[in-house]
């Protein structure tokens, strides 16, 4: 189970990551792959950034929303509002392609 | 009736039960009886991809069943079954690959009629594709040689991957990039029924875009796109 504070709610929301997800770094590019079982719901390859692997690596050991940022700032020159938004809507494609659970 | 076969080195034991099968997959019938260890292909592991099959004739189908259960057992050990053709030229092993129809055995014909004298079949459909070493991979033999039936039982390191599309100009280009990755993922039999298996084919796909180098040869199917990716070839491995 994966904390989270989605910042475009008040409260603290709990995400859980596909378990029949996996990403991986093939060639120069970054995909998320998923296994036969999870067909249904996601499809199965997505090629994501090198932003996107960064924060699903973070995702997958549970690290809270503001502290991916704060992970991501030290590791990028990006101004923070714009990651925040940018990764707002990064964990919104995630749940809409259910790689993401969002636990109400 | 179960027989032991061997792949690439590795020992299967697998249910046939047409003639056309056994006439396949004789000459990878294992002579040797005292086997530690084979991979057991149970009657279940191939049902579901046999009755996704009926329209083909039974000994086809029996054994076009088997590619996927026994690609998955391989990956295991670094290998698979890949849809594609594979060659020799000048005693190194490439591959031909995209979609059916797109003119891999055609492209082949040519390349037998122009240089003939330089190249080999390795097999004409679905070799299997063995990952030594992080850079290093070998074609070897496999029961699925095509409808045209091509094949040896040579195995051949493999020095070069030609991805097929078919186009209004002749153009190769080399594309070890990520834009080629779908397309790879396609060609790769396996049922991606666990992420460990996703895994293993990821992996593969990725030590091959690091490793071997890989063209997208777009072609009218004619002799000018064979000479074409002959030059280029020469011009990379500088004969």
């Amino acid at each position: 189970m994966k904390y989270l504070k989605n910042s475009t709610d008040t409260n603290y929301s709990m995400f859980l990551t596909n378990p029949e997800v996996i990403c991986r770094k093939i060639g120069n590019g970054f995909f998320l792959l998923s296994s036969k079982k999870t067909w249904d719901k996601c499809p199965y390859v997505q090629q994501i950034s090198e932003t996107g692997a960064f924060y699903w690596n973070l995702l997958e050991k549970g690290i809270q929303r503001d502290e991916m940022l704060d992970c991501f700032l030290r590791e990028y020159n990006i101004m923070r509002e714009e990651a925040s938004e940018d990764l707002d809507y990064y964990i919104d494609m995630l749940i809409e392609y259910h790689y993401l659970t969002k636990i109400e | 009736m179960d027989y032991i076969i061997t792949l690439c080195g590795i020992c299967f034991i697998i249910p046939v039960k047409t003639r056309y099968t056994y006439k396949r997959i004789s000459s990878f019938i294992e002579k040797n009886e005292d086997i530690n260890l084979a991979e057991y292909i149970s009657v279940d592991e191939i049902s579901e991809y046999d009755e996704e099959l009926d329209s083909l004739r039974p000994g086809v189908r029996e054994l076009t069943s088997l590619i996927i259960p026994i690609s998955d057992h391989l990956l295991k050990y670094n290998c698979c079954v890949i849809h594609g053709l594979s060659f020799s030229w000048r005693n190194k092993g490439f591959l031909f690959c995209g979609p059916s129809g797109v003119g891999k055995t055609t492209q082949y014909q040519l390349w037998e009629t122009e240089y003939g004298d330089e190249i080999a079949i390795l097999n004409g459909d679905k070799p299997i594709l063995e990952q030594r070493r992080e850079d290093q991979f070998i074609l070897h033999p496999s029961p699925w040689t095509g409808k045209e039936d091509l094949y040896s039982y040579d195995s051949k390191q493999l020095y070069g991957i030609i991805y097929l599309e078919q186009g209004t100009e002749n153009n190769i280009v080399q594309i070890n990039d990520s834009s080629i990755v779908l397309s790879l993922l396609q060609e790769i039999f396996y049922s991606a029924r666990t992420v460990n298996l996703v895994d293993n084919v990821a992996s593969i796909i990725h030590n091959l875009l690091t490793s071997v180098p890989i063209w997208k040869l777009t072609n009218k199917g004619d002799t000018n796109s064979v000479i074409l990716t002959h030059e280029v070839l020469e011009e990379f491995y500088r004969y």
